[in-house]
């Protein structure tokens, strides 16, 4: 009559291997498709019923990715761009998410709503006056221009979700450290700011992805000396037909920093991402 | 004490070091100087075959200037072409343009008249198209005067299986709907579908399936492109001819693939590639890349089938000068050079197959390399006539083009009887049309 019993526990847990192995095959089938069809050619890739692993490797596709799509110059483009918006936006947006959290000022909802509220446009309404906005600067086709605008759109983001992050964290640390000589600014980088890793992390995470993966500003507002990642991998797709082996080794190499750096920063989405989720 | 010979001898030895070097500076930086006052024409540029032989091969066989460009995908291409043109930017000197939308820059002032050009320079050399076929100049025509030039010349184009026709026994390629379907109804089966539907895209669908159809249902005069005649009026449904093309679309659905009525250019290209189709009307310009996959050499191409008349839409891509260029003469100059035909035959040697060159269309060797010219050359065994892309000659003719496909979607997947689905589209587009 025991057998059952202790059984059970046993069936449950390699129920849910089954279906956690499941769950995983189902997300990574889709990436495992994408990084073999970048090593196949044409004829491979096209082969029905497909071909799994009986084919021969090859990288012609990202060599075309570099020789014909200058991908070398579109991703140095896009590693600069993204990496002044996701300052831009993390620094300002983090200090701003800081004072509507901490300080008491007048109307600040309606300031935090306004700030949400850029997020509010489709980014099409922005293209005509931003395309304008720059050949009037004579910041067409610039670094500034993407990473301004980039910077721009996540910094909202930043400071709705920083701001609650920052709530979450008792005011009596700050306030423990300022009695203790601490000034505001020293209060913010030495004690709030460590608290806040988490939650920086993940946040920062989303914003370069919002960046490194935006495709209409990026295409609109550049021509041939900042031209993304993005852009680029888009040519792959022909007026009517789809070169799938180039496109899938853009694919790749479009994944390949943001795979690295969510890994890099792991140790802190998971808290990060959990955090303020159950307010004690 | 210093020596003062001793420091005059030292200023000119430093003197003439300093003359040598810049005597030796000067030879590179001649040539370096004279590649810098080449003019640079910046090209706004799709991301084609040709589109890519025009930024490499093309542009290093033009002398003139050093010519540049921009790829872009075929959407992110004409949203860039509008805005870029309708706010007077200097980028592009020149633009490549779809024909289905080259009378917007016209008619808005985005672009400039090749004759205009030479008319401000009577110096400019005369451009002759006496090497262009005749059905690709069209559309660059306009008021009589010459807007630019054609860079490639399309065709709906009948792709089927010549071997799965074998097997099934059917020895007369069809060449009107009534043998299209019996062989598509012949054709199919769980493994390969009789053919392929373009339902899926836009372009895909109203010029290419339907338009296809549309063609073939009534006499289509001069200067019609069988959606609207020359003053405009909507002539696609005026006897019937919009409904019944419908129609004819809606009797081959059920020998399209299993679970998908109908897909986009690309993913019927492919489906053809891999085998799984046996009969496609696409665009010239689509094939690009069916034979690369494992049913190579199996294909035939000829003329779309028809109805009643022996019509077929012609379409292409064309180049034009931008109105706000400041190098207008210099990209007048370049085209004239493309003109003469070689900038052509780099297009053809850089894989491009909806050739604009008569002389290459003409001759046998060219067709055997590239099947797909066949289909050019049975315009003329069928006495096809060539019609403009329906609807050209709008000033937005992209937005008609889309009100058009949602009704003929409509009336394909049974939401709206075709008939009704015509009417309404009639209805939809008196309010919207802009010439």
């Amino acid at each position: 009559m025991s057998k059952p019993k202790t059984l059970r526990p046993v069936l449950q847990g390699l129920g849910a291997y089954a279906l956690a192995i499941l769950a995983t095959l189902f997300f990574a089938f889709p990436v495992f498709w994408m990084a073999s069809s970048s090593l196949k050619s044409e004829l491979d890739i096209s082969q029905y019923p497909p071909v799994f692993t009986s084919f021969e490797p090859s990288l012609v596709n990202y060599a075309e990715l570099f020789t014909q799509l200058d991908a070398l110059d579109a991703f140095i483009n896009s590693a600069v761009i993204v990496a002044m918006a996701t300052s831009l936006a993390m620094i300002c947006g983090t200090m701003a998410a800081y004072a509507l959290a901490r300080f008491d000022m007048k109307g600040k909802e309606v300031m935090a709503f306004e700030v949400l509220s850029i997020r509010m446009l489709p980014p099409i309404v922005s293209v005509i006056p931003m395309f304008i906005i720059a050949r009037t600067l004579g910041i067409f086709d610039t670094y500034w221009l993407l990473a301004a605008a980039y910077g721009l759109a996540g910094l909202p983001f930043v400071v709705w979700v920083m701001r609650v992050f920052i709530q979450d964290i008792p005011q009596s640390i700050e306030e423990a450290a300022m009695i203790d000589g601490c000034s505001r600014f020293e209060t913010f980088w030495r004690v709030t700011l460590p608290l806040l890793l988490p939650g920086l992390a993940a946040t920062m995470v989303i914003v370069f992805m919002f960046s490194w993966n935006e495709f209409l500003l990026a295409s609109m507002l550049t021509s041939q000396e900042a031209k993304t990642l993005p852009v680029i991998a888009a040519n792959a797709i022909k007026p009517k037909s789809i070169a799938w082996g180039l496109a899938s080794a853009a694919g790749v190499m479009m994944s390949l920093p943001v795979v690295v750096l969510v890994l890099l920063m792991q140790r802190y989405l998971v808290r990060g991402l959990t955090l303020g989720a159950v307010k004690g | 004490m210093k020596n003062p010979q001793m420091i005059s001898r030292s200023r000119r030895s430093v003197l003439k070091s300093m003359a040598a070097a810049s005597a030796l500076m000067a030879v590179p930086g001649a040539r370096f100087a004279a590649a810098q006052s080449l003019p640079t024409l910046n090209i706004l540029n799709s991301n084609t075959a040709w589109a890519e032989a025009l930024t490499s091969s093309v542009a290093e066989a033009y002398e003139g200037a050093k010519v540049t460009g921009e790829s872009n995908p075929y959407e992110a291409h004409f949203e860039k072409l509008l805005i870029e043109l309708s706010q007077g930017s200097s980028t592009f000197d020149l633009v490549t343009i779809d024909n289905l939308w080259i009378r917007q820059p016209m008619e808005n002032g985005w672009a400039v008249a090749l004759d205009d050009i030479k008319a401000e320079n009577p110096d400019l050399p005369e451009i002759s198209v006496a090497n262009l076929a005749p059905a690709s100049l069209t559309y660059s025509e306009f008021q009589g005067k010459r807007w630019g030039l054609p860079l490639i010349m399309t065709t709906p184009v009948f792709v089927y299986r010549k071997d799965l026709f074998e097997q099934a026994g059917i020895t007369k390629v069809p060449t009107n709907w009534d043998e299209y379907r019996d062989a598509a109804e012949k054709l199919h089966s769980d493994e390969v579908a009789g053919n392929v539907l373009l339902l899926g895209g836009q372009d895909a669908h109203m010029s290419g399936d339907w338009g296809s159809r549309l063609m073939g249902m009534t006499k289509i005069e001069p200067h019609n492109d069988g959606v609207m005649d020359e003053e405009g009026n909507l002539i696609f449904n005026s006897e019937g001819q919009g409904a019944r093309a419908i129609e004819r679309l809606r009797e081959v659905l059920p020998f399209t693939p299993r679970g998908v009525d109908g897909l986009d250019y690309a993913e019927g290209s492919s489906l053809m590639q891999q085998g799984k189709a046996a009969m496609m009307i696409t665009w010239s310009d689509v094939i690009v890349g069916i034979e690369d996959g494992p049913m190579k050499g199996r294909f035939g191409y000829t003329v779309a089938p028809t109805e009643a008349f022996e019509q077929q839409m012609v379409g292409g891509w064309s180049i034009m000068v931008n109105a706000a260029s400041e190098n207008k003469a210099d990209a007048y100059r370049f085209l004239a050079w493309m003109a003469e035909g070689r900038a052509y035959e780099l297009f053809r040697e850089g894989g491009e197959s909806s050739l604009a060159l008569q002389r290459d269309i003409e001759n046998p060797e060219i067709v055997e390399q590239i099947p797909m010219l066949q289909a050019f050359r049975d315009f003329e065994l069928r006495g096809t006539t060539p019609i403009s892309i329906p609807p050209y000659r709008l000033r937005n003719a992209v937005e008609v083009q889309r009100v058009l496909y949602e009704e003929i979607l409509a009336g394909v997947n049974g939401r709206k009887e075709p008939q009704e689905a015509m009417v309404d589209a009639e209805k939809r587009l008196k309010r919207l049309v802009r010439r």
